[in-house]
């Protein structure tokens, strides 16, 4: 019974779908309705994921949910969905963050707030769409589709240098994914089918896997980010309202380490293999370089955002040092790095999500974003300066919050394959905890650069709630990481023993 | 022949007659509005589109004494153009009222040139081609002079008439080499004799480059695509739709019957010269276009572009690029004709909405039409899940199946930078503040198409197989 419902699709169309007649029949004059009829629409998609997650077997690493329907029939392409351990735990954190999204925007938001809303439904449908698609051109439709709402909450809703950010942001990711295209319609040639499956079992020269594997890795490589094509995330996130910079960071970014999941490990394993220590270095870099530049921030949210640049690179780490793990026989440890790749990604949604939200909260209340013009926060607000100071850990990777998981599984993998990996990814630990608690010690302690900080009041009890919310989380998946390991692990360990295998012949391939 | 069988000609008897019952009309009317002429226009094409619908042609077949050739394409050709022509027409009714200029040739003359693509897409013969073809052509620079006090708009039509004029020059002294190396007019026995013709047959490759160079003038391929942003910015707005949709559409069905199935063998020669000229229109459309201030000269620029990537679908024929191209253009005259139709329906009397500070802020003001330009914007940039995304992708798929993966990559690196100047368009409409009032009253049929049309864009992009499917079946 419960599979007979075309549940994906309907956590895809709903919110577009909602998104669509909150803007077309609300108007903007309404703009209490408009809030109220975005909650209850984000909130619905957020609890359709509840009987997802349930009747989800974690056993099977087999695509679940599968809705499967011709298209566009002439060149065969479906619209195919379906939900394994790697999109699942993304899905239900996208319809999440959408809440606190449209939540946190409450009163921040002062105009055109309709078409606000809606743009933030329709991403959270498109994005729904990215990881829940199963064949590649209608993945790939998801992917650009949700650029155009992006582009508009940045270039109406954002700062003062908002038009170049959000162009820079539109053409940039654009450019990534436009080699992307090519090579999809390459593979969908060679498999005679678009489905996302037919393509990994696609036997392929090395030299065809060289070319491919470059295309997607520029497509990810520029939505993760990765150094150096990461400038447009800083210059995206410092104009972004709040919200617009919750959905970049908790999200958006993600998108491009599910393509390394879902398309450049598993459909080129061998090009993966033969470039592994160029990502290696380059995700090192990433936590390494990066880190220093975020100590060096004068902004608030630069620094976060340069952050999770770093962060993310934990991601790539953890994805790319499976290869020579098993090629020493460690699947355990191989099995371990994509597990703690995953964790960071989810667990860095929430906890970058937070921290922008905090940062929102400061902003609507003083209007900047400067570290210097804050200090003594913490006087006026007690409640505000705890649940930031948990979030500032966590991104720190404190244990016991959801920080510490991914990195140390990461870590702990790539010590086995050398220390010298593991020493500089620790370096993170270090740096981490420089800049997120310089910052918060600048900004919550000592003399109040503003006199309008003695006079804050504390957080509403619906920023509360948000926070709340999402503090708790950042707490069990620290505590408790257990069931979101259990979701994941058919797929991570069919990844290992079979997805990553070499395809340069029919004999080496996984049969299934 | 042994019997002369009227129905594949219907249509165009239909028309014909439709083009001289609106002029009689507009003779005996006094009305200044023209509303029956307006009324009879739109019927009679609504009856020729039903009759085209009611019967369509599976089988192609040849008659007139092989200078006409009805199948399921020049069908499927001649029910867009009609509708095309019919929307264009629907834009143009306030926008040529407020100018006065309205008068009821302005009616038959569009029908005057829906027969003439009608002719073109249905010619198997040379002469047929080219009577078709001069009749639109002839019908065309007239409308684009029809704002008689408007400086640019006679310019426009003075250039547009001298460039066709030697376009025209060189189609028919191209014809004229094929007809002296083969002795045929009729397309199909000049391709069988041109296959038997022997290798060196430098005439006919000779004339085939002065056929192609014709047809580039009359679609706007780089290195003929001069004349293309003077008349689209020079001529009234209403003409400007109608010049840069439905005679794009009978470009292709002039490239197709003349290149592939009258010149197949030499197929050779003219694919390199259609890829050069392809490949160096997404250039210069997409570059040129971002230094462009006027939306008219944009979408002109960007329409160069566009005909780069749709005739690269005659590059790569065996992996169904006829069909790539067909669903190109086809979903290429429905943007263009919905960015016209925006910008006649901004405009009002003695004002044009014509450069990026007019529409400055535009979404603030009027949500709903910004929207609508946004939608079109973004299709026209190849974005999903908008409709202009599917005929690119084709092309695209065509190109890669074919192993021209390496042409593929360079069309959609270009079609990045063309992102640009989309994106300045929405910029400028949702980012900006707006500057001043916008008052447009138009009336309601008016609204209704427009909302329609942009509209039609992102559902067909949602549906892409509803248009692409006859696409397919058009070439088997």
């Amino acid at each position: 019974m419960i599979y007979q419902v075309p549940w994906l699709s309907l956590l895809i169309w709903l919110p577009i779908i909602g998104g669509a007649i909150l803007l077309f029949t609300i108007g903007e004059s309404k703009e209490k309705a408009s809030k109220w009829i975005a909650l209850l629409i984000a909130t619905s998609t957020l609890i359709l994921t509840i009987p997802v997650y349930l009747a989800f077997d974690p056993l099977s690493h087999a695509l679940q949910f599968v809705e499967q329907e011709s298209w566009f029939e002439s060149v065969k392409i479906q619209y195919y969905l379906g939900v394994d351990g790697f999109s699942l735990p993304l899905i239900i954190l996208t319809s999440f963050i959408t809440v606190v999204v449209i939540l946190s925007s409450w009163n921040s938001v002062k105009h055109r707030v309709a078409l606000y809303m809606s743009a933030f439904l329709m991403l959270c449908g498109l994005m729904n769409g990215v990881f829940a698609s199963a064949d590649a051109i209608l993945f790939y439709v998801f992917w650009e589709a949700m650029l155009i709402p992006m582009f508009l909450v940045i270039g109406i809703w954002g700062g003062p240098n908002r038009v170049y950010a959000t162009l820079k942001f539109f053409l940039y990711t654009f450019l990534g994914s436009v080699l992307m295209l090519v090579s999809l319609i390459y593979l969908g040639i060679e498999a005679k089918s678009f489905s996302i499956g037919d393509m990994q079992r696609l036997p392929m020269s090395l030299e065809v896997q060289h070319y491919l594997f470059w295309a997607f890795l520029i497509a990810f490589a520029v939505k993760v980010p990765m150094w150096p094509v990461h400038t447009w995330l800083p210059d995206a996130h410092v104009e972004a309202p709040t919200g617009g910079s919750v959905v970049l960071a908790a999200i958006m970014l993600k998108m491009g380490t599910y393509g390394f999941v879902r398309f450049s490990l598993p459909v080129t394993p061998d090009a993966s293999m033969y470039w592994s220590e160029t990502l290696i270095v380059l995700a090192l870099i990433a936590v390494v370089y990066i880190g220093f530049v975020a100590l060096a921030q004068k902004d608030m949210k630069k620094l976060i955002a340069y952050s999770s640049i770093a962060h993310m690179g934990f991601v790539v780490l953890g994805f790319f040092i499976v290869f020579s793990l098993i090629e020493n026989g460690r699947f355990d440890a191989a099995v371990m790095g994509i597990q703690g790749g995953l964790i960071q990604m989810i667990s860095h949604g929430f906890i970058s999500g937070a921290l922008f939200l905090c940062i929102g909260v400061l902003y609507d209340r003083i209007h900047s974003r400067k570290i210097e013009d804050y200090g003594g926060v913490a006087n006026a607000m007690p409640k505000f300066a705890a649940l930031f100071l948990l979030f500032a850990m966590a991104n720190a990777g404190l244990p016991g919050t959801s920080g510490f998981v991914g990195e140390f599984f990461v870590i702990l993998s790539s010590f086995q394959v050398t220390p010298w990996y593991a020493l500089l990814a620790g370096t993170t630990l270090v740096l981490g905890a420089a800049y997120s608690l310089w910052m918060y010690r600048r900004v919550m302690f000592g003399e109040p650069k503003n006199k309008d900080i003695a006079s804050l009041n504390d957080v509403t009890t619906r920023e509360y709630c948000v926070l709340v919310s999402l503090a708790i989380l950042v707490l069990l998946i620290g505590i408790w990481p257990a069931p979101l390991l259990d979701i994941m692990n058919a797929s991570v360990e069919q990844l290992v023993n079979c997805g990553v295998k070499s395809k340069l012949s029919l004999e080496g391939m996984c049969s299934e | 022949m042994t019997s002369f069988n009227i129905d594949p000609l219907i249509p165009e008897v239909l028309t014909l007659c439709l083009a001289c019952i609106v002029l009689m009309i507009d003779l005996y009317s006094k009305n200044r509005e023209k509303q029956t002429c307006y009324l009879v226009t739109q019927i009679g094409f609504a009856v020729i589109i039903l009759y085209l619908i009611g019967n369509i042609w599976q089988e192609k077949t040849i008659t007139y004494n092989g200078t006409f050739v009805v199948d399921y394409l020049s069908q499927i050709l001649k029910v867009a153009l009609i509708l095309i022509t019919g929307v264009s027409l629907v834009y143009a009714r306030a926008y040529i009222r407020e100018r006065r200029f309205l008068r009821g040739e302005y009616y038959s003359l569009s029908v005057f040139a829906a027969l003439g693509m009608m002719i073109m897409v249905s010619a198997n013969h040379m002469l047929t081609l080219y009577l078709g073809l001069e009749l639109l052509s002839l019908t065309l620079y007239a409308m684009i002079a029809m704002e008689r006090n408007s400086q640019l708009g006679a310019e426009a039509a003075i250039k547009y008439f001298v460039t066709g004029a030697i376009a025209s020059g060189f189609l028919l002294y191209g014809m004229s080499l094929l007809y002296g190396v083969t002795g045929h007019l009729q397309l199909d026995s000049m391709s069988d004799v041109i296959a038997n013709l022997s290798e060196h047959s430098l005439v006919a490759k000779f004339a085939v480059i002065f056929v192609v160079a014709g047809i580039a003038f009359k679609l706007g391929l780089v290195p003929f695509h001069m004349w293309i942003p003077d008349v689209y910015h020079g001529a009234p707005t209403s003409v400007t739709a109608f010049v840069a949709s439905a005679p794009k559409v009978a470009g292709f069905g002039f490239a197709f019957r003349f290149l592939v199935e009258g010149a197949q063998p030499l197929s050779a020669d003219w694919q390199q010269l259609i890829l050069i000229a392809g490949m160096l229109s997404i250039a210069l459309g997409n570059l040129v276009a971002i230094a462009q201030n006027n939306l008219k000269r944009i979408l002109a620029y960007s329409g160069i572009g566009h005909m780069g990537y749709f005739i690269l679908g005659f590059y790569v024929p065996e992996a169904g690029g006829h069909s790539a191209s067909m669903f190109y253009i086809l979903v290429y005259s429905l943007m263009t004709l919905a960015a016209f139709g925006l910008l006649m329906f901004f405009s009002r009397i003695g004002y044009e909405y014509e450069t990026l500070e007019d529409i400055k802020g535009l979404g603030r003001k009027n949500p709903w039409y910004a929207l609508m330009l946004t939608f079109v914007m973004i299709s026209m940039a190849g974005i999903p899940p908008f409709v202009g995304f599917w005929p690119k992708l084709e092309i695209f798929r065509a190109l890669v199946a074919d192993g021209h993966w390496k042409i593929a990559v360079y069309a959609i690196l270009f079609s990045v930078i063309g992102l640009y100047y989309y994106l300045r368009v929405i910029k400028v409409v949702h980012f900006d503040e707006p500057d001043r009032e916008f008052l447009f009253l138009p009336s309601r049929s008016i609204r209704f198409a427009i909302t329609f049309n942009c509209l039609a864009l992102l559902i067909l992009g949602l549906i892409p197989d509803s248009i692409y499917r006859y696409c397919v079946l058009a070439f088997g």
